[in-house]
Parts: structure tokens; sequence; C-alpha cells
């Protein structure tokens, strides 16, 4: 489905969920795991917002509104540790900035099932 | 009605009876007769007759002319005389008594008749005539005019002045009788009177002439009139002329003119105002200053004028002086009438009338803006000059050799410097020149009589002094004589700077070239040895290693490891000492060149994974395939960071894993990573208050740290020269008893167009150098991010480092918050509330940007804004702080980075503060402190009273304590070591607070303020301040609580019990 300039591959190599991120967190928590599944907490729905918005901003083509979710969703997903997300994010934005619109709607197919895998993992790791 | 008497003397009765019964006729009724001339007399004396009759001849001959003649005179009434015309002689007689009539006998009652009427007729008319001439007479005599009578020929016939006939005066007219008019006067106004005589005579109009005569000092000044005489037939009979002299009325209406003129041209303003205010005058220059019309000002009251029409005091001040009399002067603020503002300067006198009255006031000023203006500029200007030489440390004083007397006046500077009271009148140039080093004074001295003998007008001069608070301190001078018009020095213009910091520097520059050198030769010294030790340390190697090869019994083989370790142990030794050396020296330079990563990672595992498993240690390395293959850097020096951590990582780990991971953090640019390097060990892990520590330089490392690990403990200290050298970062999470995590970052492409962002990156880590972590503590944080994710973990990481957060949704929420701040920080606290504001700059209703632009564009004195940002490249971070960002923080953020930044910027802000504290320091201030505190030392015999120490052991333990500490300070400054005298300055102010060392705290205290604030330089500089402090303290000690003999006794067994105390003292600090 996507196109073959766009190296996807990368995306593979990051990791779903940063456990190094996950322990800064916890550290920052003072190893308080609710204080630590709180934060995961607050995170599912604005990161799930970010997406939607992403979605409509393409839908409708508003690149402003892409832009700014994308830099959104970057930055609540390092904080978080979803760096695949991050990365994803992050890439999206920079296509929509450098003129490649097409590139950054190619990426927003992988939004959705990365967001999931993170959930799923991010589950895991709270448990 | 009256009644008409008539005397007749005569002795011809029958005449008299004729008469007497024809006046019957004409109703006279009282007719007396008489023909003698004692009787005649008698009756005219008594009865008054109204008309007199009279012979010439009476009986026995008597005379009748004579006794008409007395009877005139008694009598004033008309006489008509009668005679018979034949004696000629006594007709003569009769007319020289100038009688009224004539009656020839014989006549007939007609002629009676007829001749009574003319003498009654011209009796009168004399009578009138007489009359006038009288009024003329006496109107002329009451007159100052001189009334000149000119016949119709222009010849003077008559001239009437009060000034005398025979007076000498040029101005006599009296001199022209008989003269022509004209001829009085010079030709010009001879002509013009000429023709108003023609004029006058043409249209018989009076002519009036205003004439000046030049020919008396003062010019006299004359109005003539002339007026045309007609007789009674309307011919021209002459000319009158009314001459009056004007000349005093011409001098005071000129005089007046020029008053007038100059009050109305004059450059000053005229007001005149009566005694109840009201305005009866203003001037020309009043209206054109003021714009103020004249009707607009006349009929004004005084009291309602711009200048004090609103200032009660100064009206009270202004008419107490008026009414009693007095002359106010002054200067005011005016206002114009377009409400521009002026300066006067301003008298007003009462104005008093020849009777002494006070009846005006006349208020004369003048328009001083202009000079209000250049003295205020000159007073700027002198004003500026002090600063300037303040600035530049340049005191100035001038000597002025008056009269018996030298004055010397000198700026502030000058007696700072001289360590003087600014105030103080009695300084003079006997004391200037005790303060003059004795060695110096002769050759000062020598060096002013060379001035004052005219033998140099320009000097320059080094000496020393000691100041009034024997503070020695080397001075430049410079100077220039003025001499006086008899060739004797008048002034000297002298100049003053202290320059002991610059003899000092002078002294340290050669001191430091010397360590420079030093160093250079150390590092050389070091590499030969190293050279030197390293050949027979590879035989060694070689040796032990070729032996533990061979069959060896294994109490040998034994030996020979440990030989073989110890030589490893030497060698890494040898290494860091030399890598330390290069640093020191700023010899250490990176050699980069193109490697592969891969490969590089093999040869670490290669070397490493044999000793980890060794140990019974997993081993892992992980570098994932997005890595790339190629980079640029030092690989060398790679080699050494991660050999260092690796090693560390083994040596402190004794079961569990050690594992490598390698990632990107961050893709600058196409062959431009930030590469991370992770090693994570499960050892014994790093107590968190010893990591800070960790990584500081050499200079800086706790001798714990070095005491309590094998090796050089120089080893991270290195690394982290070398991360910051490769372009990167390190750290280390770490859990004790559970493991490390060493993490160090290296860029693979160092390009050199990040040079603003990389002198703020030096700044930035200059300071980071000196911040104490607990300065951010407390701190008050304004975090605005619309994320909740990210305001949750930034608060927990600010609150973690101690700082208090508020946090605000979007940008305008975080004005909103902000403006409150404001407004409660002012009324309650007088400081702002937040110390820093954290902005994310993605945001809805308003982004981090258009608060930040707003912040700034409408408060004062705003704490430092970090920006949030994710994907932030160096063109973001420029463009953010240049919209008024002081830095931007990258997400996701590390709670290291934030609290770097944080405390830099804090301090950075902090100091911004302080530094306009330390302006308004006072030195004379700490004189004024008592040497120590009476209540500290109250306070401390009470805690003492039942010990076993005492005051003067505390003393004594401090003196001892500060030699310690002096030693090394007196190092430092000549090192130019200006960490160590902040750690210096800060325990020496720790030791006198506790001692209640008031003055030399307080000097501590500002000297560490300085500090605080980056000023190194002038903080140095007050150390020598510092020093005479300690001096005066210790000598304070030594007099007031030294041990005499006797109460040494009772000390002596407790001698260690103070030193006790100290160290328990040091520890608490």
């Amino acid at each position: 489905m996507l196109s073959n300039n766009i190296n996807t591959e990368k995306y593979n190599s990051i990791p779903s969920v940063d456990n190094e991120t996950v322990e800064m967190l916890k550290q920052h928590a003072g190893g308080d795991i609710e204080v630590l599944r709180d934060l995961f907490a607050s995170f599912f729905p604005e990161a799930s917002e970010q997406i939607d918005e992403l979605m409509m901003a393409a839908e409708t083509e508003n690149l402003e509104l892409f832009k700014r979710s994308a830099h959104g969703l970057s930055g609540i997903s390092a904080t978080i540790g979803a760096f695949q997300l991050k990365a994803l994010s992050a890439d999206m934005e920079n296509y929509v900035k450098t003129g490649n619109t097409d590139k950054a709607y190619e990426l927003l197919k992988l939004v959705k099932p990365f967001y999931e895998k993170f959930v799923e993992q991010a589950n895991e790791v709270l448990s | 009605m009256q009644t008409k008497n008539v005397l007749i003397v005569s002795d011809d009765h029958l005449t008299s009876g004729f008469i007497k019964k024809e006046l019957a006729k004409l109703k006279y009724d009282n007719i007396i007769i008489t023909s003698k001339r004692e009787e005649a007399i008698e009756i005219a004396q008594k009865e008054l007759p109204s008309l007199v009759l009279a012979d010439a001849i009476l009986e026995n001959n008597e005379d009748g002319i004579e006794t008409a003649k007395e009877i005139i005179k008694l009598n004033d009434a008309p006489v008509v005389f009668i005679t018979s015309g034949s004696d000629e002689k006594a007709i003569d007689r009769i007319m020289k008594i100038e009688p009224n009539g004539f009656l020839l006998k014989p006549f007939d009652e007609r002629i009676l008749k007829s001749a009574i009427d003319i003498a009654t007729y011209r009796h009168k008319s004399k009578k009138e005539l007489f009359e006038a001439k009288e009024i003329f007479r006496t109107t002329l005599e009451s007159i100052d005019d001189i009334v000149i009578s000119l016949d119709s020929e222009g010849v003077v016939t008559h001239v009437y002045s009060k000034i005398h006939d025979d007076t000498k005066e040029v101005l006599n007219f009296k001199k022209l009788n008989g003269k022509k008019f004209f001829e009085f006067f010079p030709g010009r106004i001879a002509d013009i009177l000429n023709k108003g005589f023609n004029k006058l005579i043409k249209t018989s109009e009076p002519q009036e002439f205003e004439v000046g005569l030049p020919i008396e000092k003062p010019t006299h000044y004359f109005n003539i009139k002339a007026s045309l005489r007609k007789d009674h037939k309307e011919q021209i009979s002459g000319i009158t002329v009314v001459i009056r002299d004007i000349t005093s009325k011409v001098i005071w209406e000129n005089t007046l003119r020029k008053f007038s003129t100059a009050v109305e041209q004059s450059a000053n303003v005229v007001i005149i105002f009566n005694k109840e205010g009201y305005v009866e005058f203003v001037n020309n220059k009043y209206i054109e200053i003021t714009k103020f019309s004249y009707e607009d000002n006349i009929g004004r009251k005084f009291q309602n004028l711009n200048p004090v029409k609103n200032n009660k005091e100064l009206l009270e001040e202004i008419w107490d002086h008026l009414i009693q009399g007095q002359v106010w002067e002054g200067e005011w603020e005016n206002q114009t009438k377009d409400e521009k503002t002026y300066w006067e300067s301003v008298t007003i006198s009462p104005v008093r009338d020849e009777q002494g009255v006070l009846n005006n006031f006349l208020l004369i000023s003048e328009d001083i803006t202009q000079k209000k203006a250049i003295q205020q500029e000159l007073l700027s200007s002198r004003e500026r000059l002090e600063e300037a030489q303040e600035i530049a440390g340049l005191g100035s004083c001038e000597i002025r050799f008056e009269e018996q007397d030298v004055k010397l006046f000198y700026n502030k500077m000058f007696s700072f410097i001289l360590g003087i009271d600014h105030q103080d009148d009695d300084f003079n140039e006997e004391k200037l020149n005790e303060l003059i080093h004795p060695d110096d004074r002769q050759r000062y001295k020598s060096f002013k009589e060379d001035v004052l003998n005219n033998k140099r007008d320009k000097f320059s001069i080094e000496y020393r002094i000691i100041d009034k608070n024997n503070i020695f301190k080397h001075i430049h001078s410079l100077g220039k004589v003025e001499y006086a018009d008899n060739g004797q020095p008048e002034t000297i213009f002298l100049t003053i700077q202290d320059i002991s910091l610059q003899k000092q520097s002078e002294k340290l520059r050669q001191d430091i070239e010397l360590a420079r050198k030093t160093a250079d030769i150390k590092q050389q010294f070091f590499a030969n040895i190293s050279h030197e030790i390293r050949n027979p340390l590879s035989s060694i190697v070689g040796l032990t290693d070729l032996l533990l090869k061979s069959d060896l019994p294994e109490e040998q083989e034994q030996m020979c490891k440990t030989i073989m370790n110890s030589a490893d142990s030497i060698m890494n030794l040898i290494n860091d000492i030399l890598d330390i050396s290069r640093i020191e020296a700023g010899k250490m330079k990176l050699s980069t060149g193109k490697f592969s990563l891969f490969k590089f990672f093999k040869k670490v595992n290669n070397t490493f994974e044999p000793q980890a498993k060794a140990k019974g240690l997993a081993y892992v390395c992980n570098i994932p395939g997005n890595i790339p293959k190629e980079i640029i850097s030092d690989e060398n020096r790679l080699m050494q960071v991660v050999s260092n951590l690796v090693t560390n990582a083994i040596k402190f780990t004794n079961k569990g894993f050690i594992k490598i991971e390698v990632s990107i953090l961050e893709k600058i640019a196409e062959d431009d990573y930030i590469i991370k390097v992770d090693v994570i060990d499960t050892g014994i892990g790093i107590e968190t208050k010893n990591i800070p520590k960790l990584f500081k330089s050499f200079s800086q490392i706790n001798s714990d740290i070095v005491q309590n690990s094998t090796g050089s403990g120089l080893g991270l200290s290195i690394c982290k020269h070398l991360t910051d050298l490769l372009g990167g970062e390190i750290g280390v999470y770490s859990i004790p008893e559970s493991g490390s995590r060493f993490w160090f970052t290296f860029r693979t492409l160092l390009t050199e167009d990040t040079s603003e962002l990389k002198e703020q990156e030096e700044k930035f880590d200059e300071y980071i150098q000196n911040i104490d972590i607990n300065d951010i503590k407390g701190s008050s944080v304004l975090l605005v991010e619309d994320k909740v994710v990210n305001q949750k973990v930034v608060s927990l990481m600010l609150e973690k480092l101690g700082c208090t957060v508020t946090v605000a949704k979007d940008g305008l929420h975080a004005i909103e918050l902000f403006k409150e701040s404001q407004v409660n920080a002012f009324d309650i606290f007088g400081k702002i509330k937040y110390d820093l504001i954290l902005m994310d700059v993605n945001m809805p209703e308003k982004d981090g940007v258009e608060a930040t632009e707003y912040i700034k564009k409408n408060f004062r004195n705003l704490p430092p804004i970090i920006g949030l940002t994710a994907n932030v490249t160096d063109e973001d971070k420029l463009k953010y702080t240049k919209i008024g960002m002081d830095d931007v923080l990258s997400k996701p953020v590390k709670i290291e980075t934030l609290e770097k930044k944080i405390s830099y910027w804090l301090t950075l802000h902090k100091n911004k503060s302080m530094q306009e504290e330390l302006l308004s320091i006072d030195t004379t201030e700490v004189e004024k402190l008592p040497i120590l505190n009476p209540n500290t030392l109250k306070a401390i015999s009470r805690q003492t009273k039942d010990s076993d120490f005492d005051l003067i052991d505390i003393f004594e333990s401090f003196i001892s304590d500060m030699e310690d500490i002096y030693n090394k300070w007196l190092n430092a400054i000549e090192m130019n070591d200006y960490h160590f005298l902040k750690h210096v300055v800060m325990t020496v102010k720790g030791l006198c607070g506790n001692i209640g060392a008031s003055q030399m705290y307080e000097t501590a205290r500002k000297v560490d303020r300085y500090f605080k604030a980056g000023q190194d330089r002038k903080a140095a500089a007050m150390m020598p301040e510092l020093a005479m402090r300690y001096e005066a303290l210790k000598q304070h000690i030594k007099i007031n609580y030294s041990k005499d003999p006797k109460t040494q006794k009772q000390n002596k067994p407790d001698n260690n019990k103070p030193d006790d105390n100290k160290s328990e003292d040091n520890d608490n600090k």
C-alpha cells in the first residue's frame, strides 16, 4: 500500500515503548505506579484527539492544522516514551513543512497501528 | 435807590442858584452849595457827592482848582469845572487835574445837562479803563507766561514778564523792546515764526508753536502763541505773543517717553499691579512670551497668574514680602497661554508714591529657561564627569595656593581612593602628604618642589600610599600646574588612580606566564617520562605474557598475573595523567576521520566481552540497523570514552550483565547525527548524592572518590572533557545496589555554523560549573502547556527539583496568571511571583510565541522564559530567542537538562538584580559596624557558660582555621583561581558569621555577591580589603582575647576541646 520511496523500515527499529523513558518517568513518579498510570491515562485521550485531528486535517487538506497536530502528537509521544509514534509524527510534520504533503499523508496511515501497538505495550508495562 | 448828592463849589451865587434849580429838575435831590474851600472839602468827605461842580476861583480868592484836586482825592465822583474861560493859565491848571468836564459861562440848561452827562460818562469810562488795566496787570503778574505785544510791523512794543527788568538772563525777553521780534530767534525758528505770523495775518486764526532754543544748556523749550490784535476799526493793529517756558514739561515728557519705550521694548517682562493685585500694566515682552494679550491681563489679578495660582505658599511668601515693603526675588516655572512651561528669574518690588504710600508693585522677570538648561547641562555634565571618573576610578583634586593658605578641592573618587571621609573639611595638604608611603615621601616632596619652583608644569608620578584605612595602595598621579600672572603656581590639577590591581596583575601576569610555561614543561615532562615508563613497561608486559604462556607452577603463574595487572594499572594511570595534563594545558585536540561504527563496536566487543565473561557477566551490545555505517568523529577518543565506561561497568559489577546500547538521538541533517551510547550494568550503583561529583573536572574532584576507587579516578572527568569535545553530553542514572546506566552522546559531524548558539552554550556551561543546585529549590515556575501529559510529566520533574509549579493550559491562561501574579506580587511582596516561565511553543488560544511577545511587551522585570518544543532545530532556537524567549528546551524534556537550564537562568536572573544591588553598595557602611558584634559574643558566652571551653578557645580555633584558609587564598589570588576564591569567600563568610565578626563578614558577603553576580574581577579586587579586615580582626582578637598566664591555667586541660569543636563546626558548614 505504501509507495516505495518512503522508508517505513526505519520505524521498525524504533521501540514502540521506550523503556528508558518509562523508567525515568517511574523515577520522577517516585516509583509510584499509580502516578505512572495517571500519566499514561492523560496521554491516551490526548493522543487520540491529536490523531483525530490529524485525520480531519488530512481530509480537509488543512495543512496548518495537520502540522500543528503532528507536532503536538510528536511532543506528547516523546514525553511518554512512545518513540515510534514520536518519530512518525515528527516525520509527518517535517514532510508537510518541506512541502512533501503526499509523503506525510502516506505516513498518516501508520499512525493508528502505531498508536494501538503502543497502547497494547504500555498496558503491559503498567500492569 | 441811591441818593444823588451834588456838591457845587462856587462863589457865584447866581450861577449856583441856576444850576441848583436845573439839577432839581434832573432829579438830584440833595444839592449842596458852598463857596468856601474848607466847607467844600468837609462836605465832600461827609456826603460823598456823586457829582461835583467846581468854580476855579472861590471866595476870599481861594483856589478852586486846588480845592477840586483835594475833593477828587477824597471822593470818586465826576468833577465839572465852571469857568469863564478868560484865564488861559487857569485852564492849563484845570487840565492837569484831568476834570471830567467844563462849563463855560454863560451856559444854559442844555449845556449844563450835556456837560454833566459827558462828565459822568467820562468818569465812568476812566474808571472802567483803569479797572481793565488793573485786571490786565494783575493777570500778567499772576502768570508765568511772557506776553509780548508787537506792532503791525513786528516790532516789540511791550514785554510783560515777571522777570525783572535788569536781569541778565539770556532769556530776558525785555531786551526785545523796540526790536524786531524775530531777531531774537535763530534763523530756522525765525522762519517758522515768520511763516506762522504770515498765516496769522492772513487768516486771523491764532497760531501756536513749540520751539526749542538751544541758546542755553539745557535746551529751553517754549510754547509760543500768537494772536492778531485789531483796533476798533477791525484794522490790524499788532500781534500779541504769549510765550510759555515748557522746558521742564518737555524734559519730563522726554524722560517719560524714554522710560516707557524702555519698558515697552525691554527684554524683560514688566508687570505693574496694584495693592489689590489687579494688573495695571504689562509690557510687550510679557505678551510675547506668555501669548496672553494685553486685554487678557489688564484687570487680571496677580494672584491668578500662572506661577502663583496654585501655589498658596509661594503666593503668601511673596505677598508677605511686598506688603512689608520688601523686594521679593526668586525663580519660578511659568506657563504660557498654550501651556508651554518656561523658567523665570523674578524680582517684585513695591513702588511708593511721593508721599511714601505703597500703591503699586513692579514685577520684572527674565526668561531663564535656556540659562537653566545650560546650568542643568553643566550640572549633569559635571555629574557625568564625576560618574565617568568614578567608573574610571579616577580621583581628581585641585590644590589651590591662596595667600597664606593651600586649599584642596577633590571629587568623591579621590576621597575613596585615599580612604578619607568626603565630607571631611579638615583634610588638607599636610594630611595628604602624610598618607604617602614614608619611602616615597621624599621623592614626592622633591617632585612637588620642582613644580613649585617652576621646573615643570606637567608631571606623571607613581608612588605608594597607605590610605586612611591602612590599606597599602599603588597610586599613579598625573598633574598639571597653572601659574598666576606673577609666575607663581596658582593651582595644581592632580589626578590619582589606584593602580594596585594593575601592579598586582602585572605580577600575576608574570606568574601566570610562569605557570603556563611550567604547565607546558610539566606536560612535556609527562610525555617524556610516560614514554620512558611505557618502554620498560612494555617489556614487563611482553615478558610477563611470555612467562604466562610458559608452563609455570600455579603459584608463579598467579604472581605473573599480578604483575600483569599491576603493569596494566600503571599503563592506565599514565595514560590518564597524560590526558589530564593535556587537558590542563589546553592541548587536548580531536583528530577526526571517517570510520565505521559497526567495526568500532566490534572492537569494543572484542576487548570487553572476554573481560565480562571472565567475571561471569553477560555481555550484550545492541546496534540498531538504522545507525549510519560511516561517521566522522575521533575514533580514538570515542574509544577512550566507551572503554572507560565499559571498564567501570565491569569493574563495579559482580553479577548480572553489561549492556551497550547504541541509538540515534537526533538527526540534524543528512550525515549529521547525534548518537547516543548507553552502558548499562547491574552493578553496585552510585548514591544519588555522589552523581553530580562524578564528572566534575579534575581540580574539583572530591578526594573521597579518588580514594575510594582504584585507578586514577580521573577517567570520568576525562570522559566529560572528551564528550564536550565530541559535541555531546555525558550522564548517568543509577540505583544503588541495582545498577547504573551511563550514557553519552556525540555528534557525527561537527559544523561551525551554530557558533552563536555555541557561544551561549559555552556561557551556559561556564555558569553551570558554578551553580549551587540548591539555587533552584523553592523557585516558582509557571508551566504553560496545553497537553495534560506534558503538564504532568514536567510538573513531576519540577517538583522533584524542588520547584513549585503553576500550570497554565494555554497562552491566554498564562497571560492571565502572569497578570495576576504581577498585581499581587507588587501589593504584597514587592517582587515577581514567578521565578521562571516554561512556555510550550505550540498551543491553541495564543501559542507560546504570541504569549511571550505579549508578556515581553506589557510587563517589566520579567522572569526568564524558556520555550518548550519538540523537533527543535538551531534555526527554531534562534527564531524563538529572537521573539524574546531566553532559551529553548527540546521535548522530551530531560530532568538533567531542565535542572541545568533552570539553574542557569535563575542564576543569571538573580545576578541581574544582584548587580543592580551591587551598584548601591556603600563601602563606608562596613566601617560603621563593630569588628566583633557584642550580641553574638554574648550569645556565644551564654552557650559556652557550662562547657569546657570559652570565647578565647573559639577565637583561637577561628584564627587557626583562618590562617590555613588565608595561605590558600593568597595562593589562589596569585593563580587567578577565582573558583577557589569563591569557595574561600563562602567559607570565610561562614566562619565570620559564627563569631560575629561583623566587618569581615559584611566584606566577605559583598565579595560573595560580586562572585555570584559573575563579576569575578571586581570580587577579586576586593580580596585585599577582606585581607585588611582579617588583619584588623586578628589584631583586635589578639589585644582583647588572648590568653594571659592567669587564664591559661584554667584553659590548659581542655586544649583539645576547641579543636574537637572546630571540626564539628566545619562539618556543619
